[in-house]
């Protein structure tokens, strides 16, 4: 594994409009609401590392997820690719060493256009070469599947031409936004081993998006749980898992249904607005510690050992 | 069920319009909309090869090679006559042969109007409607306006006004009617991008910088276009009721040439109800043929929309 | 016997020809059972929810038996299989937007359902009881303010609330026989578990026998007493759901526990998952004999020509010549 962060973010945000706001609202007075899907969020990610990125729906995964690869653009914060700070004239150049694997494997390619040309797009021109190789490389035959239409081929097949479709220019970094959750069980493992093989391959890194925290356990180096468009915990995996620290991770846990424990013991409560998000700590209406300070201060990221927790109880 | 689909022998094109046609035929009014919308291509394409081929080699015999008789022989002495074995849909006021000059006057009547206007709305209504999509922005405010406005006001209406604007000719009408036509494949193709460009493949085709003109063809275009070919079977009978209408009231003429509206509109006014045939015959056709899309049209959208019975 | 399902086979009519989807299938369940349906897509496990509660679409060809009470849902006729709509049969989808009626509120549609209840248990209809009912349904659901939640409309209530909803209906229905088609599987991790403790607790005051539908062989764990394994269409193996777990019989079993991301797993280290080589069948194009045998590891060569039946060994059914067939 490499010593470099190859991303690295600082204080990264991302707001969506609420609402459009026409001609008439700005005439009445109509205030702008903001969803705050990434808000304030630093992580760096090393060479050659898996980052498993966990949270449910309204986390911001997916935002996170489409702003390392340039297909959102930040409203603030800093974010870093190999050392470089992106700024709008050094996005072609991010896009040319990065790639994502999307979470609907149909909906991910065109359906009118053949498998090899799908691969081939990302090098502009079409390369036989190259794409039989990464074709070759996810399982899939040239011959055989070359000139099919997705619809052709089952949901397994299809995610693979999305992963060839990623590998084909050789990317040093890949974002995969929950790419076995679409997939049949009996799939799943199949298609997380290819991926375990092809980063060994190709020396590649990975951000692995995904809510289902034993996908992530499987996979990942290290993991950061998001909530409400911050990150609430990061680090080892092995640790994480062993001993959550925050609340919501510890409660994470035990709300996955595991063979062997019978019980499942969620937190309360729903997921938080993100256009009004509660003051102070996020997490505080549903946390079991909640604490005076967590209504009204919002806690910094605290490093404890290895990790990093975003919680009152370890100041 | 899976997305899996059991590979023929016979090419897979081939496959697909022989399983339309068995879906389409399933029913009784699709099946007979089918029946007279190839008859009608099909005789459109032959008729209209040989009357140009008539023009460009300077031999008009070629453009009634294959009809009964020749539309512009004049035999006053035969005028008015009724439908018999001899002349199946009578004479007109000059003795000219009422089928031949139906069947002479089709592509022209018919078939040209029908295509020039449809494929030409498309065209312009796909880069509108797909930009506008696509884009956003005050581009799209723009133009949802503007197709407000068009869309506000009876078709046939304004394609009058403007046709007599632009002179009363042909040409006029066929300019007009393409004026007034494109605003609705513009908001069809709008509505398809918005849908289009919410999915994963549009994404990552601007991930890895695909060209705006591949991206306009390749992945757009091709992927909005599927209901439009439906609504556009429909429209087709709907430009030639139009193109009659108007040619019924005197708009949109071509001289010297038999025109299918405007038999309907002389038999009307001077043949009706004595010399019957004139005025029906042409009027039966231009709604067979229409009502021939229509049906077509509509079985192809329950087909699409996913109504129809197996 | 609450449920008596026999020899079940259930087709579509298509462009291409007949599709079979599900064949043989024999089932029991009795009340107060909860059978966790284990299938991935294309198992034909929302088609058998479906045939139980006859939704299948114009196109479905059915046979064989499905006896509630002795009586076979399949011979009624669409008025009589309408009175048993609710109250004998109840089915809780996936999508938990498109579950509810979204012009009326949810105080309409549970009272709506309490009328149903009522008329169908000979009682005379009273709005004030059918009032309480809702209230009092909501309350179980945990709804802290159940009378601000009947005047809503559904597009007001998030996911996790519809389903809630819903399952107050089915607490207000009580139906014989619940069906529940993968109604969590659209929730988010922390809902979900908050909706399936609730289902669980709820399920032993109703008395029904459930049938959950899902893909999630873990969540089948957690919330089932009986595991019944279906692959393309066909049952492959029926039991209780610890014995299934701890000793699946039945080699597809075996796979997809072996193969699904499970906590349990990783406990003492990370094992590599084992994945089942191949993909399921398209039912357009069904192997011979066995419908697993491409992708088995113990494949023989009877498997590829003869479809084994289900048999009974000890507490287990299972469909499979490694256990001998008769």
């Amino acid at each position: 594994m490499g010593m470099a962060p190859i991303i690295k973010t600082e204080n990264l945000r991302k707001y969506y409009l609420a609402y459009k706001i026409g001609l008439l609202d700005r005439l009445f007075g109509k205030k702008p609401a903001w969803v705050r899907a990434v808000d304030n969020v630093s992580i760096e990610i090393e060479e050659g590392e898996t980052l498993g990125l966990i949270g449910e729906s309204g986390s911001g995964k997916t935002t996170l997820g489409k702003l390392l690869v340039t297909l959102e653009k930040p409203d603030g914060g800093k974010y870093y690719f190999m050392g470089e700070e992106v700024t709008e004239d050094k996005i072609p150049w991010v896009r040319q060493q990065v790639a994502m694997v999307f979470q609907n494997p149909y909906s991910s390619l065109n359906p009118r256009m053949s498998v090899k040309d799908i691969i081939s797009e990302p090098l502009g021109h079409f390369d036989e070469g190259r794409v039989r190789e990464a074709m070759e490389m996810v399982g899939l035959n040239y011959r055989e599947h070359g000139n099919k239409r997705p619809r052709e081929l089952s949901g397994g097949q299809v995610q693979r031409v999305a992963i060839a479709r990623a590998i084909v220019k050789r990317p040093r970094f890949i974002v995969l936004d929950e790419p076995t959750s679409a997939l049949d069980a009996s799939l799943q493992a199949q298609v997380l081993n290819l991926l375990m093989d092809l980063k060994e391959e190709l020396k590649l890194t990975y951000l692995f998006i995904t809510h289902n925290l034993a996908v992530a356990y499987y996979i990942a180096d290290r993991v950061a749980i998001m909530y409400a468009g911050k990150v609430v915990e990061y680090g080892d995996v092995d640790e994480v898992f062993k001993k959550p620290m925050h609340p919501y991770t510890q409660l994470l846990m035990k709300s996955i249904p595991t063979i062997g424990r019978k019980t499942l013991e969620p937190p309360t409560g729903e997921v938080p607005s993100l256009i009004n998000p509660p003051p102070g700590c996020r997490f505080n209406p549903r946390c079991p510690y909640v604490m005076d300070i967590c209504r009204e201060r919002e806690p910094e990221m605290l490093s404890v050992d290895k990790r990093k927790v975003a919680c009152w109880l370890y100041k | 069920m899976t997305k899996q689909v059991v590979k023929r022998r016979v090419g897979g094109f081939a496959v697909s319009i022989w399983s339309w046609i068995k879906l389409i035929s399933k029913d009784p009014a699709g099946l007979l909309g089918l029946i007279i919308v190839t008859a009608f291509i099909l005789w459109s394409i032959i008729q209209g090869t040989l009357e140009l081929l008539a023009s460009y080699l300077k031999d008009p015999g070629l453009g009634w090679l294959l009809l009964p008789y020749n539309p512009f022989a004049q035999n006053l002495a035969g005028a008015f006559q009724l439908p018999s074995w001899v002349h199946l849909m009578g004479t007109d006021y000059m003795g000219r042969d009422l089928l031949s000059e139906v069947l002479y006057s089709i592509p022209y009547s018919a078939a040209y109007p029908a295509f020039l206007v449809v494929l030409s709305a498309i065209l312009i209504g796909a880069v509108l409607g797909i930009s506008a999509g696509y884009l956003g922005g005050w581009w799209d405010e723009v133009l949802m306006r503007v197709t407000d406005a068009f869309l506000s006001i009876p078709a046939i209406i304004l394609a009058i006004a403007i046709s007599v604007l632009l002179k009363a000719s042909f040409t006029g009408m066929i300019y007009s009617f393409i004026i007034v036509w494109w605003p609705i494949y513009a908001r069809l193709f709008r509505a398809e991008t918005l849908r289009v460009k919410a999915m994963d493949y549009i994404a990552a085709a601007q991930l890895y910088g695909v060209s705006p003109l591949r991206l306009f063809f390749k992945y757009l275009f091709i992927n909005t276009i599927d209901p439009i070919i439906a609504y556009a079977m429909l429209d087709f009978g709907n430009v030639i009721l139009a193109a009659s209408i108007l040619n019924f009231i005197g708009v949109g003429l071509q001289p010297g040439l038999p025109i299918l509206g405007e038999m309907a509109s002389e038999g009307v006014s001077w043949g009706f109800p004595r010399y019957w045939w004139w005025a029906l015959f042409p009027s039966i056709t231009i709604l067979i043929i229409a009502l021939g899309f229509v049906l077509l049209g509509d079985r192809l959208q329950d087909i699409i929309g996913g109504r129809a019975a197996y | 016997m609450l449920l008596s399902i026999r020899n079940l086979f259930v087709g579509y009519k298509t462009v291409m020809g007949t599709l079979h989807v599900l064949d043989d299938v024999n089932l029991n369940v009795d009340k107060g059972e909860i059978v966790g349906i284990v299938g991935e897509s294309g198992s034909g496990k929302s088609t058998l929810g479906q045939a139980i509660a006859r939704v299948l679409p114009g196109n479905a060809v059915v046979s064989g038996r499905i006896m509630v009470d002795g009586v076979n849902l399949l011979e009624l006729s669409e008025g009589e299989m309408e009175k048993y709509r609710g109250t004998t049969v109840f089915m809780i989808l996936q999508n938990p937007f498109t579950s509810l009626n979204p012009v009326k509120t949810v105080g309409y549609q549970l009272m709506e359902a309490a009328r149903i209840r009522m008329v169908r248990s000979g009682e005379r209809y009273s709005e004030d009881r059918a009032y309480e009912m809702a209230i009092q349904a909501l309350k179980d659901l945990r709804f802290p303010d159940p009378e601000v939640i009947m005047l809503r409309y559904p597009h007001q209530l998030s996911g996790g609330q519809i389903q809630r909803v819903v399952l107050a209906m089915s607490l207000i229905l009580k139906p014989k026989i619940l069906i529940a088609d993968e109604p969590t599987s659209a929730l988010d991790v922390t809902i979900q578990a908050q909706v399936i403790n609730l289902f669980k607790e709820l399920s032993r005051e109703m008395e029904s026998a459930i049938l959950f539908i899902t893909h999630d062989i873990s969540l089948a764990y957690v919330i089932s007493t009986r595991i019944v394994v279906l692959y393309a269409g066909r049952i492959m193996e029926d039991g209780d759901v610890e014995s299934i777990i701890r000793e699946p019989m039945h080699p597809y079993t075996q796979g997809l526990i072996a193969g699904v991301p499970d906590l349990s797993k990783f406990v003492s280290g990370r094992v590599k998952l084992q994945s089942i080589p191949g993909n399921p069948p398209s039912f357009l194009d069904l192997p011979s004999g066995c419908k697993f045998h491409p992708r088995c590891p113990y494949v023989k060569d009877i498997c590829k020509v003869q479809e084994p039946p289900l048999t009974r060994h000890n507490n287990r059914v299972i469909r499979c010549w490694l256990y001998g067939g008769g």
